[in-house]
C-alpha cells in the first residue's frame, strides 16, 4: 500500500510541479515570451491610415492620396556578376548617383531602400527589367489635382519630428489631427532566413483613416479669383496680392486667393516665407476702406447723419504739430457724410472721430473684432493688438479715422466689414463646411454670429452711401453696368522707418453685391503696384472684374 | 468490466475523430489562407488601380486642365456682356 501512495504521491507532485512551471510559462512570463517567439518567425509593422481628403464645395477633392512606390533592394539576393548591371540600370531610371545604388548592394542586409515617391510608370519600366533582389513598397502622397490652387489656403503635408507625415499651414495645419486618422499595426510572417513571406496577420482595428473636409470654397469662384488677381498683378506691376470673397450672411468663406504663392506639392522648393496666406497673416494699414466702419459706428452712435455737413471740412485741420491733409489737397466746404465716404475725405472722417470721441471709438473698435483675432479655421493668424486707452492721442484717433496707424489682417477688416452687408451682424469666417468620418458620417460646422456691432437700420442707411461710393466715386469707370454695389476704395501709405514711403501703397477695394441682397462679400487688396499707386485705378477693376463673373455665375439679373 | 471498457472505448473514438477533424480542419484553413492571401492580393491590386484611374479622371477634370484645353481649341474669355433691361410696358411704348 506505501507503495502504491509513494508512487501516487510522487505522480500527483510530479503533475504539480508541470503544472506550476506551465503557470509560469503560460501566465507569470507569457506576454515576454510570446513576444521573443513572435520576434522569431514575425516582424510588427506600424500601418499608417489614409490621410482624410480636402474637398471644395462641390466635392471635387483639390487635396488627396496618391500611389507612389518606394524602391528597395536585397543585397543579398543580387549575385556578384549582376552588381554591375543592377547599379548601372537602377542609377539611371531612378536618378541617384551609382555610388549610393553600389553602396547599398555592399551591406550586409536584407532590406535596403533606394528611392521614395515613384511613379506607378517608372515601376512598371522597372519591373519588365525583371531585377534580381529589386522590389517595391507601396506608398500613400499627397495629390493636388488643381495643382497650385488655393495653395494657401491648403496649406502642405510635412513630416514632424518622428518622421509621420503632419499638415502644416493653412487647413492641412489646422486641421491636422481630424484628417491624419490612427496608426494601426500589422505583423509580417519572416522564413527561417529572416526572409519576408507573403501571410500577412491584420490587426486593422485600432487602425482609423482621417477624416475628410468639406470646403465652403467654390471651385470656381477660387478659380476666378485666383485667374483674374494674377492678371491684374501683371497689369498694375504689383509685387503681391490677394482676394477673399466671403458669403456674408453665414461666414463661409467662398474664396481665398493669393501672391506670390506655391506648389504644395513641391513645397521644398518655394522659399519658406511664401507658406504664409496673406489674407490671414499679413497686416497691413488699410487706409481708406476702413472709413466705411468708422463711418458706421459714427452714425450707428448717432453722432452724425448721412446729411451731416462737415464744419471743418473747407480745408487741412491741425492737430497737435502735425497737420491733416485730403489724398488729392482738394477740399469741400460743407460736405455731407454720404460725400465724404464718396470723396473719400480724410478731413471728414477726423470730424466723425472727433464727434465720436476716443471711448466711443475704441468700443466700436471692439465690436467691430478691430485688434482681436476672428476666429477663422486656417493656422497661422496673426493680430496686432490695439494699444491700451492712455496711449491713445488726438493724431492717433485721427488717422486711424481713415485707416492710418492701424494695422489689421485682410480677413479681420472683410470680416467687419461683412456685418453692414448682413444687417449689422458680424459673422466668424470659416472655410470648413462639413466633417465626414472614415464611416461616412457628416458633422455639420454651423453659422456662427459673433455680435452684432452695429443695428440693421444703420446697415442699410451705410449700404446706400457706400452704393453712392461705388457708382459715383473715383472707381466708378470700372463698376459694372445695371447692378447695385456697394464698396469703397483704399489706398494706404507704408510705415517705413517712422515715416511713410511716398511712392509705395497697398491699394484696396472692399465691397459687396448686389447691394439689396447679398450674395458676397470681396476685398481685393493689391501690394505695391507700379503703373498707378491708388486703389480706384487698380484694385477697384479686379472688384468688378471677379464681381461681373460672379453675377454670371450666380446667375443674377441686372437691376438697373 | 464491460461498462469501463466501452467507455474507454467511446474516450479514444472522440479523440481519434477529433484529431481527424483537427487535421481536415487545418488542412482546409491552410490552403484556404493561401486562397484568401491571394484575393488580399487581388483586391489591393484593384484598389491601386483604382487609385491611378481616380488620379488620371481628376486631372483631366481639374478646371485648370479644361481652362488650358479650351484656350487652345481656340475658346476666348468674352469680355463684353450684353445686359437686356426689363422690356418697356406696350402702353408706355405708344
Amino acid at each position: 500500500m506505501w507503495r502504491y501512495r509513494t508512487a501516487l504521491f510522487l505522480l500527483v507532485g510530479g503533475f504539480f510541479l508541470i503544472i506550476l512551471r506551465l503557470f509560469y510559462w503560460q501566465v507569470v512570463r507569457a506576454e515576454e515570451l510570446s513576444s521573443w517567439g513572435k520576434s522569431q518567425y514575425a516582424t510588427q509593422l506600424k500601418i499608417f491610415p489614409k490621410r482624410g481628403e480636402i474637398r471644395t464645395s462641390d466635392g471635387y477633392p483639390i487635396a488627396t492620396n496618391n500611389v507612389s512606390y518606394l524602391v528597395f533592394i536585397n543585397p543579398k539576393e543580387v549575385g556578384e556578376k549582376e552588381k554591375i548591371k543592377t547599379t548601372t540600370i537602377l542609377s539611371s531610371f531612378l536618378q541617384i548617383d551609382s555610388a549610393s545604388v553600389s553602396g547599398a548592394l555592399k551591406k550586409d542586409l536584407y532590406w535596403v531602400p533606394l528611392r521614395n515617391n515613384i511613379s506607378p510608370e517608372l515601376k512598371e519600366k522597372i519591373e519588365l527589367l525583371k531585377l534580381t533582389g529589386v522590389g517595391f513598397e507601396e506608398q500613400s502622397i499627397r495629390f493636388y489635382p488643381e495643382a497650385s490652387l488655393a495653395a494657401h489656403l491648403i496649406g502642405f503635408v510635412g513630416k514632424d519630428e518622428a518622421g509621420d507625415n503632419k499638415g502644416y499651414f493653412g487647413v492641412e495645419g489646422y486641421y491636422d489631427r481630424q484628417l491624419r486618422g490612427k496608426a494601426g499595426n500589422a505583423v509580417f510572417i519572416k522564413d527561417a532566413f529572416g526572409r519576408p513571406i507573403l501571410a500577412k496577420a491584420d490587426d486593422k482595428e485600432s487602425q482609423i483613416d482621417g477624416r475628410s473636409l468639406i470646403l465652403s470654397i467654390d471651385r470656381v469662384i477660387q478659380f476666378i479669383a485666383e485667374n483674374k488677381l494674377k492678371k491684374g498683378l501683371v497689369k498694375y506691376g504689383a509685387v503681391g496680392g490677394a482676394v477673399v470673397i466671403m458669403n456674408p450672411k453665414t461666414g463661409n468663406i467662398l474664396a481665398i486667393a493669393s501672391f506670390p504663392s506655391f506648389d504644395p506639392s513641391s513645397y521644398q522648393e518655394f522659399d519658406s516665407t511664401s507658406y504664409k496666406n496673406p489674407a490671414v497673416s499679413n497686416l497691413f494699414e488699410p487706409g481708406s476702406t476702413f472709413k466705411s466702419l468708422i463711418m458706421s459706428a459714427g452714425i450707428d452712435a448717432k453722432v452724425v447723419k448721412p446729411d451731416t455737413k462737415c464744419p471743418i471740412c473747407a480745408g487741412p485741420v491741425a492737430i497737435g504739430e502735425y497737420q491733416v491733409r485730403t489724398w488729392n489737397n482738394e477740399y469741400h466746404k460743407d460736405v455731407t457724410m454720404t460725400d465724404v465716404i464718396k470723396n473719400s475725405d480724410n478731413i471728414g472722417m477726423v470730424y466723425v472721430s472727433q464727434e465720436l470721441g476716443i471711448e466711443k471709438m475704441l468700443e466700436y473698435f471692439e465690436k467691430f473684432g478691430i485688434g482681436s483675432l476672428t476666429g477663422i479655421d486656417l493656422q497661422g493668424e496673426t493680430v496686432a493688438e490695439l494699444k491700451p486707452r492712455n496711449q491713445w492721442y488726438p493724431i492717433d484717433i485721427a488717422t486711424a479715422s481713415f485707416g492710418q496707424g492701424i494695422s489689421i489682417t485682410p480677413i479681420m477688416l472683410l470680416t467687419a466689414f461683412s456685418s453692414i452687408a448682413n444687417e449689422g451682424k458680424r459673422m466668424e469666417p470659416h472655410v470648413v463646411a462639413k466633417i465626414e468620418t472614415a464611416k461616412g458620417e457628416i458633422i455639420e460646422i454651423k453659422p456662427k454670429m459673433i455680435n452684432q456691432p452695429i443695428s440693421s437700420e444703420t446697415a442699410k442707411v451705410m449700404k446706400e452711401i457706400l452704393v453712392k461710393a461705388a457708382s459715383q466715386g473715383e472707381a466708378k469707370f470700372a463698376s459694372v453696368k445695371g447692378y447695385r454695389i456697394a464698396g469703397k476704395t483704399g489706398t494706404a501709405q507704408i510705415p517705413i522707418a517712422g515715416h511713410y514711403d511716398p511712392n509705395k501703397t497697398i491699394a484696396s477695394f472692399i465691397g459687396f453685391a448686389p447691394a439689396d441682397d447679398p450674395k458676397f462679400a470681396m476685398l481685393v487688396v493689391v501690394d505695391k503696384p507700379t503703373s498707378s499707386i491708388y486703389g480706384s485705378e487698380t484694385a477697384a477693376p479686379i472688384f468688378f472684374d471677379i464681381a461681373s463673373d460672379l453675377f454670371t455665375y450666380y446667375n443674377i439679373a441686372p437691376t438697373e | 468490466m464491460k461498462k469501463p471498457l466501452s467507455f474507454i472505448s467511446v474516450i479514444v473514438g472522440i479523440v481519434v475523430l477529433l484529431t481527424v477533424l483537427q487535421v481536415v480542419v487545418s488542412n482546409k484553413l491552410s490552403t484556404t489562407g493561401v486562397v484568401l492571401g491571394r484575393y488580399q492580393d487581388e483586391i489591393k491590386k484593384y484598389e491601386t488601380e483604382n487609385t491611378i484611374l481616380a488620379q488620371k479622371l481628376l486631372i483631366s477634370t481639374s478646371l485648370a486642365s479644361i481652362a488650358s484645353q479650351a484656350a487652345s481649341l481656340g475658346f476666348i474669355e468674352g469680355n463684353n456682356k450684353l445686359i437686356l433691361s426689363a422690356p418697356i410696358p406696350l402702353a408706355r411704348e405708344r
